[in-house]
């Protein structure tokens, strides 16, 4: 793992246990959620997961170089396409607000064969768009025990503006 | 017209219709007091804006019996007598934005209406519904709710009271999984232990009792939910590796390791595996040529394993399903639900060898089928 993926899941995973100690001190309130946003490393992704054919996206295959999910950044993206949406591959759309956290992928660019991190930050705070493109990779992922690889949870939940609205995938460092 | 003419056909239709109304029963409009007769299979269909239904399927034909209304992000689990459903999901004030509120709902499965609701606190987890997020402890007494701020502990719900009692911080860790006995869970963290806890009824709770190491995440991680067979949690990695562990002691403790023996083929999906107790079966989803993020990919083949000697006694064609699950007596079906939202019941062939048949299938059954459950 790289040193900059480190640093980025070891912020996390700090903040993960202040906040969770924090939240045990404040057993009952309900402002926490609210107050996590901005603690972050910036960044999200997210994914909740709709019916679209795994295979046809699944990392690697051939098939998948054709279409918008097989775009190499793509590897670990679990959401609706923000491009599709107003946004682009590094932009919100417009009035989304930008999840608080995120998960981070490691994907290999085909171009010069070297290892980028790309934080899959989701849009928040407007419905989701069921005709934008689904995309659904998981190179690298992993269940909540390792909350900053997982990609099955709704990302903008440190948000004020909890819906999710699309994913970006935004290049954030090499992973050399 | 002249005005006598006028009058005269309106008295005439006039005495048709007083005519026509005696010979009719007008009709009366009911609701339906319970839901059709016979075993049910539930499938949440996960909601990330507005409601996650729970649909009700008749076991036969699959016909729909009604759905049950939570909210967003909605997490499920049937009580063991199959009568009450416990529900948690979010309320999101304006939809996709404003203030949240978590609610617990216990429904009556037959009249598909709400017997109680109360808020808890909100940081339960906006997760891909799944069954170690939302579990039963201490004989139905409890709820262990998973949350998520992306901070992760564990809500302790009182049902008695109706309220939440306490928040256990379970930092690194995911899921919580019930003790056969007691107010105890367990939980899979990413360091490749397990935490152990206990709770009290007056929301006081243990230190973590962290195990010994048990599984590596980065070289072979576990699926975080597993399946209870006898005493023991049966986990499963993405290499295909069975993890049994003991966790009825204070600490969890690993057993054994044990490989499927897929060659080219690992298991993957959601709910990748489900067990029969009657058989003690365990089934598991498969696709072939794994590579790194197959591990989500929809089920190719459904194989049938010993729960005892892990060997495979069965391999049955799949329909791309991401979750199963099977349920109980000595005649079991098996349901699948597939990402392109279709249920598929399978029969199932017990013996020494263990296959599965296409039964019934119906399409369009959720959009985004996250969970079943079953009251049979």
């Amino acid at each position: 793992m790289t040193k900059l993926l480190d640093r980025l899941l070891s912020g996390l995973d700090r903040m993960t246990e202040e906040k969770a100690r924090g939240a045990a001190r404040r057993h009952g309130r309900r402002s926490f959620l609210a107050r996590a946003g901005g603690a972050i490393v910036g960044g999200v992704a997210l994914a909740p997961i709709l019916p679209f054919d795994r295979r046809a996206n699944a990392a690697g295959s051939a098939a998948a170089a054709e279409d918008a999910c097989g775009y190499w950044r793509q590897c670990a993206i679990d959401g609706f396409l923000c491009q599709e949406a107003g946004g682009s591959l590094t932009s919100c759309p417009p009035g989304s607000s930008v999840s608080a956290v995120s998960w981070v992928g490691t994907c290999t660019n085909p171009e010069d064969n070297k290892d980028y991190l790309v934080s899959y930050n989701d849009c928040c705070g407007k419905p989701l768009i069921p005709s934008t493109t689904f995309c659904y990779n998981s190179k690298g992922e992993r269940p909540g025990y390792r909350m900053g690889l997982y990609n099955d949870v709704n990302w903008c939940m440190a948000n004020d503006a909890k819906g999710y609205h699309c994913t970006v995938s935004v290049v954030v460092g090499l992973a050399e | 017209m002249k005005l006598t003419t006028a009058l005269t056909m309106t008295l005439m239709a006039l005495a048709g219709t007083a005519h026509a109304a005696d010979e009719i029963q007008p009709e009366t409009l009911t609701i339906e007091e319970k839901i059709a007769p016979g075993p049910n299979v539930l499938v949440m269909d996960f909601g990330m804006v507005g409601s996650s239904p729970v649909y009700v399927f008749g076991n036969e034909d699959l016909k729909l019996k009604g759905n049950i209304g939570t909210g967003s992000f909605g997490q499920m689990i049937l009580s063991k007598d199959g009568k009450t459903l416990y529900t948690v999901s979010a309320y999101l004030e304006r939809y996709v934005y404003g203030p949240i509120h978590a609610v617990v709902h216990e429904w009556d499965l037959q009249t598909m209406t709400a017997k109680r609701e109360f808020e808890i606190n909100d940081k339960f987890a906006h997760v891909e519904s799944q069954t170690g997020t939302l579990t039963l402890g201490d004989g139905e007494n409890f709820l262990l709710v998973q949350n998520a701020t992306p901070a992760t502990s564990v809500t302790v719900v009182d049902l008695a009271k109706g309220a939440d009692i306490a928040e256990i911080p379970t930092p690194g860790c995911w899921t919580a999984i019930p003790a056969i006995e007691g107010r105890r869970f367990s939980t899979i963290c990413g360091d490749g232990k397990f935490a152990s806890f206990t709770y009290e009824a007056d929301g006081t709770f243990s230190k973590p009792v962290k195990s010994e190491q048990i599984f590596d995440a980065d070289k072979d991680p576990l699926f975080a939910n597993p399946l209870r067979v006898g005493g023991k949690l049966v986990y499963l990695s993405f290499g295909g590796n069975f993890h049994v562990v003991d966790d009825s002691g204070e600490a969890a403790k690993l057993e054994n390791t044990v490989s499927i023996e897929g060659g080219e083929w690992a298991p993957s999906g959601s709910e990748v595996m489900t067990y029969h107790a009657a058989s003690n079966t365990i089934f598991v989803m498969m696709h072939k040529g794994p590579f790194d993020g197959s591990h989500k990919n929809p089920a190719e083949e459904i194989w049938a394993v010993d729960a005892s000697t892990f060997k495979v006694k069965g391999r049955s064609a799949a329909n791309g399903e991401t979750g199963i699950m099977v349920t109980k007596g000595d005649a079991p079906d098996l349901y699948g639900v597939t990402h392109m939202g279709t249920l598929v019941k399978y029969a199932v062939a017990l013996g020494d060898e263990v296959a599965l048949t296409k039964a019934a299938e119906r399409e369009g059954a959720a959009i985004f089928p996250a969970l079943m459950q079953a009251d049979y």
